[in-house]
């Protein structure tokens, strides 16, 4: 594998939540423990799990835009972590966030325009007439009209918000889109369209991205590999098509059998696992987060937290060997 | 078929805005037969919830509600009086809304809200009802139920309190379940679980369930019939597996290919449907897929298309013979 572009190792995001007590400790929260993954120039990553699992978080903390409590992220050679001020922002103008909810991630009183000249503006990419003409050409890359530049958000569906998001990160020239869920509050016509565009962005561009979603068949198209976090880890990463055909983290197996194949012919959805994900406020660090939950689980499961795995596949997973 | 339990007959609901009257239904005939899984879908607007809403008479004020008939059994709700209504809300028809956070009276123990169906309808007293709050909360897979049921609803997560929802629902043995996208707002690994209780209390009672979803796939795998619905009117209904397999409807076949495949190629364009889905206004005088169908003609943009028949249970509304097994 050629060196990687983003590397992200042992990454740790905590929250403090409330005292206990009146002068007792603040409760932590750590929504991301210890996290690695990288990211090759050009690669999609696929980043699933369900809520709470810290997916977001972990985008999120990558461009600091929450403060990671420990850990490293190499972007292009510097060490995004301990820089500060105007190097931060230079250093991580290559790496731009498309976010989930397009009627919240763009400025109401911002004309479409604005919204996509600010970056521009503001990382001295262009400007004046040179600007107008690259926010025309960034629209037209995303499918809208420049004609339509002019209006406000409110007047745009919510395809064309996301593509006007898309458009705004394109914008700062990135090497990799940290894409947080970008298609789950949209409708499935208008979904398929933006996967699509991202796709083409990918091919035209050579872009890297690590694309988060909860729809297991959206990463999959997707992502060339998959990594896939449960209770602030990830327990299993490996290529698509390796994840899809034989996964072996129980947590994954239970995942992959859970999601409803639009084909009433197929098999149908089984529930291998019983109860819920956990409250992101319990602290696994003696043991298995899905240990609890998980149908192999033995004693050892409960005691020990497990090691990384490294298969010959390319496969890394979290759980000892079974014994069939 | 059997005789219907639910029949409504054009169905209409139209609201009154500032920007004049938005027409969200549009003459729709549905039928349930006892024990039979319905399932309504299409994509956000297109009425679905709406039109589940409509058959109990759960609209908000500014809404207008037409039907020649909605039939529950021998009763007319259309014509029903509130009095009646009512008798019919959690005694026969018991619902299950999508969001189970805000569902829940907060004030109340959990216990209470499952026996307050009990206690108005079948006239138990407080503590029968509580015993059977107890059993339902055992049927739907509450664990430690016998505390648990002085609970408030905050103690309980996502995936518990759709349950005790259903729970609720079906406390009074319903004849026909209205579910409006019960597992939208859960994980996969839970949404599986409540599809399960689902389909087991379904088949357990012989109750009729009316699944309203955007998700195919949870159709697919939990109701008998479906029923695709757009811009307010239903443009194709067939039993599932012929609906799945043969989709006659250009906006069915435009649906199905959509969505991305978990056997399909990884990183291949997938196919589209053109365009935005349709905003709302007074009733289109035209198919209203017209103008994102690939296949439209001039006829298409006249005249209202009819239901047509396309085999025995396979309805459609589309005026094109459209080839076989075609793509979109």
């Amino acid at each position: 594998m050629s060196e990687p572009l983003l590397q992200v190792d042992d990454l740790v995001v905590s929250f403090t939540g409330a005292r206990r007590g009146w002068f007792g400790p603040r409760s932590e929260l750590r929504a991301v423990d210890g996290v690695s993954f990288s990211v090759a120039p050009g690669e999609v990553l696929g980043l699933v799990g369900e809520s709470g699992c810290g997916k977001s978080t972990t985008a999120r903390a990558i461009c600091r835009l929450v403060a990671p409590h420990s850990g490293r992220v190499r972007f292009a050679g510097t060490d995004l972590l301990t820089l500060t001020g105007s190097a931060l922002r230079t250093a991580r103008r290559g790496l731009q966030m498309v976010f989930q909810d397009p009627f919240a991630s763009l400025d109401p009183r911002y004309t479409c325009r604005r919204i996509i000249a600010e970056p521009l503006e503001g990382f001295g990419l262009a400007s004046g007439e040179q600007a107008r003409q690259r926010v025309d050409q960034l629209m037209q890359q995303v499918g809208l009209d420049p004609s339509m530049a002019d209006r406000y958000p409110h007047e745009f569906s919510g395809g064309q918000r996301q593509r006007i998001g898309i458009a705004r990160a394109l914008a700062a020239e990135p090497q990799v889109l940290l894409c947080d869920e970008p298609v789950s509050a949209l409708d499935v016509s208008v979904q398929a369209q933006i996967i699509n565009l991202l796709l083409e962005l990918r091919r035209e561009l050579g872009l890297a991205m690590v694309f988060i979603a909860h729809d297991l068949a959206v990463v999959r198209h997707v992502a060339d590999r998959i990594a896939v976090m449960y209770a602030g880890r990830i327990v299993e990463q490996a290529p698509a098509d390796t994840l899809f055909a034989n996964p072996r983290h129980p947590y994954t197996e239970a995942l992959l059998a859970a999601i409803p194949i639009p084909d009433p012919t197929a098999p149908a959805i089984i529930s291998q696992i019983s109860g819920e994900p956990p409250s992101p406020h319990q602290a696994w660090a003696g043991h298995c987060a899905f240990a609890p939950r998980c149908p192999h689980a033995t004693e050892a499961c409960h005691s020990g937290a497990p090691e990384l795995i490294t298969e010959a596949d390319g496969r890394i997973h979290r759980c000892p060997p079974r014994q069939a | 078929m059997s005789e219907p339990l639910l029949h409504c007959s054009k169905l209409s609901v139209s609201f009154r805005t500032d920007n004049g009257s938005l027409r969200a239904v549009d003459g729709i005939d549905l039928s349930i037969a006892p024990g039979e899984a319905l399932g309504l879908v299409g994509e956000s607007g297109c009425g679905k919830s709406t039109a589940a809403m409509a058959i109990l008479g759960l609209l908000p004020r500014s809404a207008q509600c037409q039907a020649d008939a909605i039939r529950l059994g021998d009763t007319d709700l259309a014509q029903a009086s509130n009095r009646v209504l009512r008798s019919v809300r959690g005694r026969r028809v018991g619902v299950v809304f999508q969001d189970p956070m805000t569902s829940l009276n907060p004030y109340l123990t959990v216990g209470k809200q499952i026996g307050e169906p009990l206690r108005i309808h079948l006239g138990l007293n407080a503590s029968q009802a509580k015993e059977r709050s107890l059993a339902l909360m055992r049927d739907v897979g509450i664990p430690d139920a016998a505390t648990r049921i002085n609970r408030h609803p905050h103690e309980f997560s996502g995936g518990q309190r759709q349950r005790l929802l259903i729970a609720m629902a079906l406390a009074c043995d319903p004849e026909l379940l209205i579910a409006d996208e019960p597992t939208t707002a859960l994980d996969v690994t839970v949404q599986a679980q409540i599809l399960d209780l689902l389909r087991r209390e379904q088949q357990r009672r012989n109750m009729a369930l009316l699944l309203v979803s955007h998700d195919l796939g949870v159709i697919a795998h939990t109701c008998h019939r479906v029923a695709v619905m757009y811009a307010g009117r239903i443009v194709e209904t067939a039993n599932t597996k012929p609906l799945f397999a043969n989709p006659q409807h250009p906006y069915t076949r435009g649906l199905l290919a959509a969505i991305p495949r978990l056997d399909g190629d990884r990183g291949t364009e997938l196919t589209t449907i053109p365009g935005l889905p349709p905003r709302l206004s007074d009733g289109w005088q035209h198919c209203a897929f017209a103008p994102r169908c690939p296949h439209a003609e001039g006829r298409c943009r006249i005249d209202i298309p009819n239901m047509r028949q396309h085999s025995d249970e396979h309805h459609h509304r589309c005026i094109l013979d459209l080839p076989a097994g075609d793509a979109p």
